[in-house]
């Protein structure tokens, strides 16, 4: 077999125009679930059983299912039963978002849980607002447990977003596809695609790396 | 919008054989991956540079490609070198490859985790290497390993339905074709969603029973 890399001069430009698709995708969910997954973890290590249970069920529910079948739910299913219209890329957002949410969710409650238990009695003693000892206490010192998984499933989600080609994305991977069968060269398209993946991951891990040096593992905040 | 179960009643014999596919696949996947990720595993503490730093290279590329890109590769790349084999083998081919890299690292963890005394035991009493792999490192470590590899199991159960895209007829794929015949989604999707919870359950009731059995006295 030849190795001929020129397939990347005549469909590059096509396939890399995936990559909008890839990010806007990879953006949306990571943005959009950050704030949901927080909320979740709360939820998921609530007092109150009225929060903790539903929570409970629907993250057991939701982890049980593949994403792929989560995306097709989110591109056949939800526009009927709500009743509007989505364009793949919007349902693909949904559906990993949804997703993502528990994931990360899970995630930020095993945080929570690893804060000493001496802190929270402590915040009841001093009488502190629940929400200012959450930003300043809890998080804070939750941040050093929650920063190493919440990367690496992130990292599953940029990967995960080649997924969404199978509900009509024209995401990086489908265009990597697409261009397979139209030359036949799987090995020289494939390589490349993976060396873009491999950057993508890399820019994670430094994000991941600045993140551990500005939250210490005892949760100081260094300048 | 209605919910009606007869068509999942009458597809039924086509669902079945898709569950099937799948229960194969993950159960292959499983079985080659766990003696080969173990060796991984072992390759990546090696004292021997060359073996560790391979193995090290194998994990991490691997880790960093989606397993989509992966199973392409196994697709279209294997026929274009001239090795011709079905959609469930080039699948089962990629998954291996993916699974066996990510447990590798879950059982490194738990080897790592076997106190470093018990190294240095078995180096002072003279133990050969492989007897004390299999009489010390592993029965200390597999509690440990437990947790970690049955997670590994219910994703891997999971991933499966990523060879829907690679001509794999499996529960998904089955699920979509009655989708796309029908043009009823939801009930073929609830059906294929309420199986992989099932079969996830089931994995993890196999786990409470092997936890319990691989406890440390």
């Amino acid at each position: 077999m030849d190795f001929d890399l020129s397939v990347w001069m005549t469909r590059g430009p096509y396939i890399l125009r995936g990559l909008y698709e890839t990010l806007v995708l990879l953006a949306g969910v990571l943005v959009i679930s950050a704030p949901l997954a927080v909320l979740t973890g709360l939820a998921l290590e609530a007092r109150s059983r009225w929060l903790r249970l539903p929570a409970l069920g629907l993250s057991w529910l939701i982890r049980g299912v593949p994403p792929l079948i989560i995306l097709f739910i989110a591109y056949y299913v939800l526009p009927v039963v709500l009743d509007i219209r989505m364009d793949s890329l919007t349902a693909a957002v949904a559906g990993f978002v949804l997703y993502n949410t528990f994931i990360m969710g899970e995630v930020v409650a095993a945080g929570l849980r690893s804060v000493p238990k001496g802190q929270h009695e402590a915040i009841a003693a001093a009488g502190l607002p629940w929400f200012r000892s959450l930003r300043r206490i809890i998080l804070p010192q939750a941040m050093p447990t929650i920063i190493p998984p919440y990367v690496s499933y992130s990292m599953d989600m940029v990967k995960g977003t080649a997924l969404a080609g199978a509900i009509g994305v024209t995401e990086m991977v489908t265009r990597a596809n697409q261009a397979i069968v139209a030359t036949n060269r799987p090995f020289e398209i494939l390589i490349g695609v993976a060396i873009i993946y491999g950057i993508i991951d890399a820019f994670l891990i430094a994000l991941q790396m600045w993140s551990e040096r500005r939250w210490d593992h005892k949760g100081h905040l260094s300048a | 919008m209605s919910f009606d179960p007869t068509l999942i009643v009458e597809a039924w014999p086509q669902l079945m054989r898709g569950l099937e596919t799948t229960v194969w696949l993950f159960l292959a996947v499983m079985i080659l991956c766990t003696p080969l990720s173990l060796l991984v595993a072992l390759a990546r503490l090696s004292r021997r540079r060359w073996l560790s730093r391979a193995a090290g290279t194998y994990v991490n590329v691997i880790r960093a490609l989606p397993l989509l890109v992966i199973l392409f590769f196994t697709f279209y790349g294997l026929p274009s070198l001239g090795i011709f084999v079905s959609p469930f083998t080039a699948a089962l081919g990629g998954m291996v490859l993916v699974t066996t890299a990510y447990l590798a690292e879950d059982l490194r963890a738990g080897l790592m985790a076997v106190p470093r005394g018990q190294f240095e035991a078995a180096d002072a009493l003279g133990l050969p290497q492989a007897r004390f792999v299999r009489r010390v490192l592993i029965p200390q470590a597999l509690p440990i390993m437990c947790g970690p590899y049955f997670t590994r199991a219910i994703v891997t159960v999971k991933a499966t339905s990523i060879a829907s895209l690679v001509a794999v007829s499996e529960l998904t794929s089955a699920s979509m074709a009655k989708v796309t015949e029908t043009y009823r989604a939801m009930e073929y999707l609830a059906f294929a969603a309420v199986a992989y919870i099932l079969l996830s359950a089931l994995i993890a009731v196999v786990q409470a029973v092997v936890q319990r059995r691989v406890r440390l006295p």
